[in-house]
Order: structure tokens, then sequence, then C-alpha cells
């Protein structure tokens, strides 16, 4: 493969209109600014977490209170109501409500269990991609165990041994996704590592930690970026299984992905609005993170122009 | 070039959808289409065994009551009818004499083992099979069981001292004797579980630990094949000694479908008999359907109930803290959240079970009362907090809930405990293990005997308020041994009202479940104790 | 490479058994009782000793677990508490039924996600790529039982296009394929976006447009070359999970497949069952990922394998 390494260090910068030259925080600003899907992304995003940490005020009600009037006498839930702008779950509690204070469940969950596996995946599978030997064998083989065991069964076991709450299921959903980034840095930094320029690099003597963060590190962006963001359904969709089983969030605290899960019955599409909302919820959440995701690791990338 | 990958990327799209559209629509096209003359059945799980020394969830219950027989069993009808004992195997109810502790039961002459057997059943095969259910060898759970101890020389046989049982007494070839130390009326419920099914000794001893895939014995249906976690086909018994019995000819059972599966499939003809019952959000949505005359109901006979452990703080020795509890809870508001698939509780005894007071109340809701007590107790307000354990299920999720709230109104914060069914099993009735614990108990024949002493007495196995009161106890012996019924049955409504004074539980609601079958199915009904009786049901055309 | 894949078959052995090791002790360190399997709900405290007893499960653990390798050596995985079947028998049956699911929605998540990921890369930013995302993530954020659900009602309750579940004939074998491909197709064209994106914006690239090279040539001589990295090591994950049985699809549509069966293992903790389970999943865990790691060194020369 033939081809001239790129040069990170002298930005090729094609000034058009600008004359002066900015400052990276200057240019990846400039970058986000101009794309379409930073904005969507913000707007779904910060409509997330501000609906998260404004529960409190936004919400009409209580999330947990079972209201005599939410439901009918023979226990259906009511669809939308002046009291109930989305109506209400098969306890009386309000839709609305449950939505909003979920979002701070998920969003806690989600960003945290993920937030850990990634860094957790990035490290490990840089330093045996890197270094090879025996931390690469050690790292491998730990993945491989850790991608045979059954994430359900430790959760089993911890929640037994613990009780439900939400440091578990963090821990939780950590331990069981880092193995995926692991080995999506591992083959990324294997193969990037035999590029030409890394030997050229390691030949004019920069040390190994600054090869792996200033050149290797921003092609794994792309990956990276995918898993991170990606990650943040899945979580709230595991913990959602994990609910089912009794080894989510203790009861009655809401989450999106119990409440979905709860709902998702082919012959009771009649109360729809229970699956509805909270589907809806979670695909612009996750649409808002990856269109984010999407316009920061075009406005890192040091190639972007 | 991008043009050429949009092209290739809408072409598959398209061919996608052009083969789904295309495939012809065979109604359930892959499904079979339901076959005259044989009853489709599907559960959500696999039947954990068939060997009916072995078996011990309503499930396997099914496929083994249909496969064996027992020497008096229960009148096929609904409800209260249903709980009526009936000759089985024997040619009639037993002659009981020596002050109600002899039973003496003549064989029918013309019952047959299913083939490749074929040979008579003898009073032999009955000692044999029952000794084999209670033998320590078999790994059974009637080991040292409870329902079996009342018969002479169960305690020799089970130490090892004996290698029969002398109570079972072979008179002749086709009359069979029970010898008991004390008189129980009980004892004829026990007979009729699968536990004393007659299974023939040849088979057993030839297949082993296959026997149980491999299984023959003397009813309406004998085991065709069993493809573990797909399906089990039950033919007709040739030899089966009820003529016109069963009136189809063939079963199949598929398992691993999931409830709701069951009902899309049931709904379009493919499927007779759902075997699990239909959840509350379900039967909500059937109601308003086309379907509702297809859903049926059956009262359970069983008890959901909160257990205080009474060897644990904070119930321990506190009965105004008990009684605090059981005035605190609003049942009317849980038949609400159960959609009215309940029998509310307020006592021990089920009201669908014979012998109970179906007006019993006791304490009622009254949560100023409550405050009162909890105050009497002890306990100022957000003072005590404590956790309850449960089973996850829908229906456990919403009661749980409510009864969280209902403990939050009078100053007692719940924190909640929602886990597997094993899991809770194992912790609640291991001493020290759960304070608080909203559990179940579910019959094991209709008799007031099998819902105290297996659950609140001193020396009970599965008593998961650690309940103990000797009064109980004696009143229990004497009422288990008693031969007057009606006398008997005062009795345990007496013990009744003594274990409610104590307040070992709330006792909230009896299940009433929902079965919902295919239109194919003309007389369906469910059995109070079988629940499904294959060989009675007549299929349409 | 023949020796380093032997070396990794080695090594793979080595896995297997620090994964029979964790999965055993965690295992028992669920509080449940494996004998009440077997003696259901009613059982009595004596015959819950009986039963314990007969099966060994009141020795210690370390004895335990050496009886569970003794018997594996031979070949022999025990007989599942909760089942009266024995544990080989048990997986072995019901592992052709997760392999076609599993092949079928493999097949299914590349058909669907390859060629949008590419349509994206090639036209970032542009609709194809916006609309591409929203469709690969629609599927991805819905969770399989909801998706599984909806396609199961629309396209064989509904409109009978499909049969309702089960696994008769080739027809049966579209829903659930299709619920996996729809859910995990985000994967690839999000992955296959991210790496063609970084790839074309190389400079070896932007030299080779400027020779005058086709953009077809471009990219599948030499974007695709590059990108498909990590598309295989997520075939390799999906490949190794998908055959330790997907529990969810598999209830939806009643699948005979492994998944269920592993699933009840761990609800019910019949140990004898999880640990099969477990340990035939893990088999093609560590054989997907070797083969994944051989397929990257191939595709890549410059890869040296250790």
């Amino acid at each position: 493969m033939i081809g001239l390494p790129p040069l990170p260090a002298a930005e090729t910068e094609e000034s058009g209109a600008e004359s002066a030259p900015l400052s990276f925080r200057g240019r990846v600003w400039r970058s986000l600014r101009r794309d379409p899907s930073f904005w969507i992304g913000a707007v779904l995003v910060g409509g997330v977490v501000l609906a998260a940490l404004l529960a409190p005020l936004l919400a009409p009600h209580d999330p947990n209170t079972q209201f005599d009037d939410g439901i009918t006498t023979l226990g259906e839930p009511l669809g939308h109501t002046a009291k109930f702008p989305l109506g209400t779950d098969f306890e009386g509690r309000d839709l609305l409500s449950r939505l909003l204070y979920g979002a701070r469940l998920s969003l806690t969950i989600s960003l945290l269990g993920n937030g850990l596996a990634v860094a957790l995946g990035v490290l490990l599978g840089a330093s045996a991609g890197w270094w090879r030997g025996w931390a690469e064998r050690l790292i491998m083989r730990a993945t491989d165990v850790m991608l045979a065991f059954p994430s359900l069964l430790l959760a089993l076991a911890l929640v037994g041994i613990e009780g439900p709450s939400l440091t578990i299921i963090i821990v939780v959903i950590g331990m069981v996704s880092w193995t995926a980034v692991c080995r999506v840095t591992y083959g990324q930094v294997l193969a990037l590592r035999e590029r030409e320029w890394i030997d050229a690099a390691r030949a004019t003597g920069i040390g190994s930690l600054r090869i792996l963060l200033r050149h290797i590190l921003p092609h794994l962006t792309a990956p990276i970026a995918v898993y991170a963001t990606l990650g943040i359904a899945l979580t709230v969709v595991f913990e959602g299984s994990l609910a089912y089983l009794g080894l989510g969030v203790p009861p009655p605290t809401a989450s999106w992905g119990r409440m979905i899960h709860d709902a998702a019955d082919p012959n009771a599409l009649l109360y729809y609005w229970l699956l509805l909302f909270p589907a809806l919820a979670l695909l612009l959440t996750v649409l808002g993170f990856n269109f984010l995701g999407d316009a920061l690791r075009d406005a890192l990338d040091p190639r972007e122009r | 070039m991008s043009r050429a990958r949009t092209i290739y990327a809408l072409a598959s799209i398209l061919a996608l959808l052009a083969a789904a559209v295309a495939f012809p629509d065979r109604a359930g096209a892959g499904v079979p289409a339901l076959p005259t003359g044989t009853i489709t059945a599907a559960f959500s799980s696999d039947f954990s065994t068939l060997d009916p020394a072995i078996g011990y969830d309503p499930f396997s219950w099914t496929g083994e009551h249909e496969i064996f027989d027992t020497l008096v069993g229960y009148t096929n009808a609904p409800g209260l009818t249903g709980t009526h004992l009936v000759p089985d195997l024997a040619a009639a109810m037993p002659k009981i004499s020596f002050h109600g502790r002899w039973y003496t039961f003549q064989l029918r002459h013309d019952v047959r083992f299913a083939p490749p057997v074929n040979r008579l059943v003898t009073a032999a095969d009955v000692q044999y099979s029952i000794e084999r259910a209670l033998a320590k060898s078999t790994n059974g759970p009637m080991f040292q069981s409870g329902f079996f101890s009342p018969l002479s020389g169960t305690a020799a046989f089970w130490s090892g001292k004996a290698k029969h049982i002398r109570g079972i007494h072979v008179i002749n070839r086709f009359a069979i004797q029970f010898r008991l130390d004390s008189p129980d009326l009980a004892f004829l419920d026990v007979l009729t579980l699968p536990f004393a099914a007659v299974v023939p000794r040849e088979q057993v001893a030839r297949l082993g630990k296959h026997w149980a895939d491999h299984v023959i014995g003397t009813g309406p249906y004998m085991l065709q094949t069993w493809q573990h976690g797909r399906q089990m086909i039950l033919v007709r018994n040739p030899n089966y000694f009820r003529r016109g019995f069963p009136i189809e000819p063939r079963v199949v059972i598929q398992f691993g479908v999931d409830p709701h599966l069951q009902i899309l499939r049931a709904e379009k003809s493919q499927l007779d008999l759902p075997g699990n019952e239909v959840t509350g959000t379900d039967y909500l949505a059937l109601r308003r359907s086309s379907f509702r005359r297809q859903l049926y109901p059956v009262k359970d006979i069983g008890v959901w109930y909160i257990a205080m452990n009474m060897q644990m703080a904070p119930f321990k020795g506190n009965l105004a803290l008990r009684r605090a509890f059981n005035m605190a809870i609003d049942k009317g508001k849980l038949f609400r959240l159960l959609n009215g698939r309940a029998i509310l509780m307020n006592g021990i005894l089920p009201p669908t079970m014979p012998g109970a007071n179906q007006h019993f109340t006791y304490y009622k809701y009254n949560p100023a009362a409550a405050r009162a007590e909890l105050a009497k107790a002890g306990y100022k307000p957000g003072q005590l907090s404590l956790p309850m354990l449960y089973i996850s299920n829908p229906d456990q999720d919403r009661a749980a809930d409510a009864i969280q709230a209902d403990l939050a109104n009078i100053g007692v914060k719940i924190s909640l405990k929602p886990v597997s069914s094993d899991t809770a099993y194992n912790l609640v009735y291991t001493p020290g293990k759960s304070v608080l614990t909203l559990f179940h108990w579910g019959q094991d024949y209709p008799d007031p005997s099998d819902f105290v002493d297996p659950i609140l007495t001193c020396t009970a196995s599965n008593n998961a308020a650690f309940y103990c009161n000797s009064t109980v106890d004696r009143l229990a012996a004497q009422a288990r041994a008693d031969t007057n019924t009606a006398r008997r049955f005062a009795t345990y409504r007496r013990i009744e009202r003594i274990i409610m004074g104590d307040a070992p539980w709330v006792p909230l609601w009896d299940d009433i479940f929902y079965d919902f079958h295919g239109s194919r199915v003309t007389n369906f009904y469910v059995h109070p104790v079988w629940p499904f009786l294959y060989d009675q049901y007549r299929l349409k055309g | 490479m023949l020796a380093y894949a032997i070396r990794r078959l080695l090594w793979g052995v080595l896995v297997l058994w620090g994964v029979s090791l964790i999965t055993f002790v965690v295992a028992f360190a669920v509080p449940a009782d494996p004998a009440r399997l077997i003696a259901g709900i009613h059982a009595s405290r004596a015959a819950l000793l009986n039963i314990r007893h007969a099966y060994g499960l009141d020795q210690p653990l370390p004895i335990q677990y050496l009886h569970y390798l003794q018997h594996l050596v031979h070949g022999d995985l025990g007989r599942a508490f909760s089942l009266s079947e024995d544990v080989l028998p048990a997986i072995l049956d019901r592992l052709p039924a997760t392999a076609v699911l599993a092949g079928a929605g493999l097949l299914f998540e590349l058909a669907i996600g390859l060629p949008i990921g590419v349509l994206a890369g090639v036209r970032a930013h542009g609709l194809p790529d916006r609309l591409g995302l929203l469709f690969t993530l629609i599927g991805f954020s819905m969770p399989p039982f909801v998706l599984g659900n909806l396609l199961l009602f629309v396209f064989a309750f509904h409109w009978s296009v499909f049969p309702l579940g089960g696994a008769e004939g080739p027809t049966s074998l579209v829903l659930p394929a299709l619920t996996l491909g729809l859910g995990g197709a985000a994967w690839y064209s999000r992955l296959l976006r991210g790496t063609l994106l970084d790839v074309l914006r190389t400079d070896y690239i932007r030299t080779a447009r400027a020779k005058g090279l086709s953009w077809r040539r471009v990219i599948v001589k030499h974007a695709l070359r590059n990108a498909v990295g990590p598309v295989i090591t997520q075939i390799g994950l999906d490949l190794g999970y998908f055959l330790g049985g997907v529990v969810v699809v598999e209830s939806v549509f009643a699948w005979p497949g492994v998944g269920k069966l592993a699933f009840d293992a761990i609800s019910s903790d019949d140990v004898n069952l999880i640990m099969g389970t477990v340990l035939v999943g893990a088999v093609f865990v560590v054989l997907a990922n070797l083969l994944v790691d051989l397929g990257q060194a191939w595709l890549d020369p410059r890869i040296r394998l250790e």
C-alpha cells in the first residue's frame, strides 16, 4: 500500500475566507457550527439532558404515585387526559412524569456504564495492540473469557449477593461491554502500528506513549465514537431486560428500558402509548447521541478541512 | 460506483420485500394446519419430567395425569364438583375400618398397562409404585414427606431398617390395604397425587434413568415421542379401561412457545390449548376483542400473602406491628390492579376450598388504626425501614408497588427486592434470610390440611413466617385424624381464627386465572386440580 | 500462520478452563438451590437434603469442580436438574437451529448494513447518509423484543405472510433473522461509514483520484480493504454472540435454539446446564475470535502474527 503519511503536527490548513490561523478550539467549533448533524444532535441530546435535569419542575406529578383515578375499575390504563397528558400505566402512574424521571436513570446508567466500558476497552485494547507480547496474550484471552461469559449470569450473581442497585447495574454494563471495544481497538492498533509513518516516527525517536496519543488515537476516534454512541442505546435496553428479570434498578423507579419491556406485548397494542412514548424517547436519544458523536468525530479529525 | 451502490442497496431491499410478499398466504405458512383428531397444546417451557415419582409442578402433572392412573381420582368437572373423590383404578371407594385407620381397596380386574407391557395391573404394582416414589434411592420429593408419613412403617422404610412399608399390605392379586398410624381423612386426597400412580416395575428396571423419557402407564394416552424442548406426542392407549375415552386420539404438546405467541396462534386457529394462563395485559385486551368467549375463568385454590418473619426483628414478639401491617393494606386497590382476577382473602383458607369460611373477616383496611398500632409497636412514622422480597412477575410487580405505597402511607419505608423464583424459594424457607416476603402457596390437593400442616405448623418445611403455635399444632393434628368431616372443617376454621389473631401473615388474594382456548375445542373446561383433561375434550368437526 | 492458529487453539483451551472456573463459582454464588429444581417448590427439607446428597451438591465446591472436570474430559456434561435430559444431548439437539439462525441473522445484518455503510461513507453528509443513519438507528434502538413482536404482529398475524413463530420450513426463518439483521445492521453501517470516511480522506486516496482512478476502483481496491478491519472484528463478535443463542428472538418466535435453554438455565440456576451452555458458547467465541484475527492478518499482510 503506497502512501505518504498525513502529518498531524503540521495541519495543512487550506484557509479559504479566513486568513488568520485559528486555535484548535476555534477550528473545532467552526467545523461543528457548519455541521447540521451537530445541531440536530445538540438539540436532541440537550433536550434529553434538560428533561432529565429539570424533571422535578417539568413533571406534572410524582412519577411513582399510583392514582386512583389513573386506572379504570378493571385496572386498565388511561390514554391522554387533561390530568395525564401522555396517559397512565397499569398502576395509574403518570406516563409523562415517568418518562421525564426515567431520562435521569437511563442517562446516568448509559453514560456511566458505557463510559466505563469504552474507557476500559480502549485502554486495554490499545495496550494489547501496541506493546504486544505478554500484554497482548493476557488481555486478548481475558476478553475471550469475558465474551464467553454470559452477562446475565454475572448480573444474577451480583444482584443475588449484593441486591439490586444502580451501582451494580453500571458495573455489570461496564464489565459486559468493554470487550467489544477492546477487540476493535486492538484490531485497529495492530493495523495502524504497521504503517510506515509509525516506523518513521519511531525512527525519529518519539516515545511510544506520544506515538499512541498523537498518531494512533486520532484514527481510533471513528470506531470508538461508534461504540460509545451506539452503546448508549444498548445499555438502556439491557437495563430493561435486567429489570424484566428483577435485576434492574429496584422498583418503583421509572426506567425507559423497563417501561419498554413491560409494554412490548403484541396482544396489547391497544395500549400503544405505553410503548410508543418510551420507545420514541429512546430513539430520539440514540439519534441525538449518534448525530452529536458524528459531528464531534468529524470536527476532531486532524485531517478535516 | 456510488450510483451502482445505491441501485444495489435498493435492489436488495426490494428483493427482500418481494420475497416477503411473494410467499403464498397459506394461513400459518410453515406451521401445519390443525388436523382433525389431534388436540394441539403449547407451553412456554418443557415439562421437567414425566416420571410420576419425581414430577412436582402443575405442568408435568398435566402430562402425567393423562398417562398414569391412581387408585382414586377426582370427578371430571370444573369448580367444587371437581374436588369430589371417585374411584379410578379401584373398583369402588375403599372400605374404611379399624377406627378409620385401615383403607381396603378392591382393584378393577380390567386395567392393563399400555403397550408394549400390556399385562394386567395388580396390587403388587400399586405397592411397588408407592414404595418407589417414597424410596430414598429414587431421590424424589416424597422422601420423608409428610403426605405419606401417616402410613405405618414409613419411618423404618426411610431409615433403611425395613425393605418394605409395613402399612402397605397386599391382600391378594387385586386387593390392597393401607394401614395408618392414626386416622387421616386427607389420605384419600394423598392417594390421588401422581406420586401414587401405578408404574410397571419391569420397564423402570430396564430403562433406569431413561425411564422418564419412555414412560408407560395405564391412562387414556400413552407417550409416543418426546423431543425435549420441542414437542411431545401422546396417542390413544388401546388398553385404556374406560370405553369412549380419550375422545380425541392424539395430543401434540409444543414447548418453548411464549404465552403471547400462544394467544396469537390460538386466535388464528393454529393452536387449541394455550397451556400458560393469560397475563393481565392480554386478559384486558382479549376482553375487548371478538375472542372474549374463548376466555375461561378458573378460580385457583391458593393464597397470596405477605409473610412476616416471626423469628427476626422487627416482627419477633411484636404483635402490634403485625396487626398494623394487616390494617394498612388496601386490598380493594389490589383487586383493581389485578383487573378483578382475584378473590380477596382475609384468612388462610382460600374461599374456593371445601371447608373454608367463605365470608371470613378479621382485620379491616384502616390506615388510621394501622398508624395507631404502629405507634403501639414502638415505631414513629418514617422510623421503620424494611426490604420486601418477592418473585418478579407482572402481577406481583404491581401488587408490590401498591403494598409499598400503602405501607409508606402509614409511615413504614419498604424497599422492594424482586428476585427470580428459584432464588426466592431458596431464601424464603431458610431461617434468617428474609424478614418480609410477598409469597404464594398453592394446593397440592383441595383439603384444608394442605394449608396448615406444610406451612403454618412448628415443624413445617415451607413456613415463610416461621410461625409456631403449639395450640395450632395440637389442633391441626387433631383435625387431621378426625373422621367427622363437618367437625374437622370446623376445627380448621378455628385454627384459622387463632392464626389470624397471631397475625404471622397479611393474607391478600386467591388468583382467578384465565385460560384462553382455541375455537375448535367444544367442551373446554379447566379442572380445579389437573387443569387440562385432554382425554375429555372434544374437537369440532 | 498454521503455527499461530495452533498456538491460539492451545490458549483457547486455557480460556475455556478459565471460563469454566468462573462460571462454576458464579453459578454457586447465586442464592438458589439446584436440588429444588428436582424436588419442586413444596419440597420438604428432608427431600432436599437427600437430593443434594445424591447429586453431590453438599460436597465442598472445589471437590465438586474436580468431579465436574473429570466428567468433562470424558465428554459427560452431567444431567440437567430442571429437565429430564443430559446436558450435552440437550445442547447438541438445539445447536443446529441456533446455527441456522445465527448465519441468517448475520447475512441480513451484512446485507442491510454494508450497502448503507458504503453509501453513507462515500456520500457523507448527504441525504443517503442521513437516511441510512436513520434507518439503521431505528432498527438498532428498538429492543429486539419490541422489534420482533412488531414484525411478528404485522407480518405473521395481521398479514399472514410468514408463520407465527416456530421452525418449520424456511419461511419461519425470515422474521427472526430479520429481527437480528435490523437490530445489528447499525454496527456495520456505522463502522464501515466511519472507517471509510477516515480512509477516503487520506492523501493517498486523493492521490489515486488525482491520478484518474475511477471511484469504483478506489473504493473497492483501496478504501474497503483498509476500512473493513473493524467490520470483520464485529462479525466475529456477532457470530460468537449469536452462537451462544439469542434468547429474546428465540423466545418471541418460539425458535428452538440454545438461547432459551441457556436463559432458562440461568434463571433457574440449573448449575449443570449453565456450565454446559456457557462452555459450548465459549467454544464458539474462541473459534470466532480466532477466525477474525486470522482473517485480519490475511487481509492486511503487514500485521505480524505473534
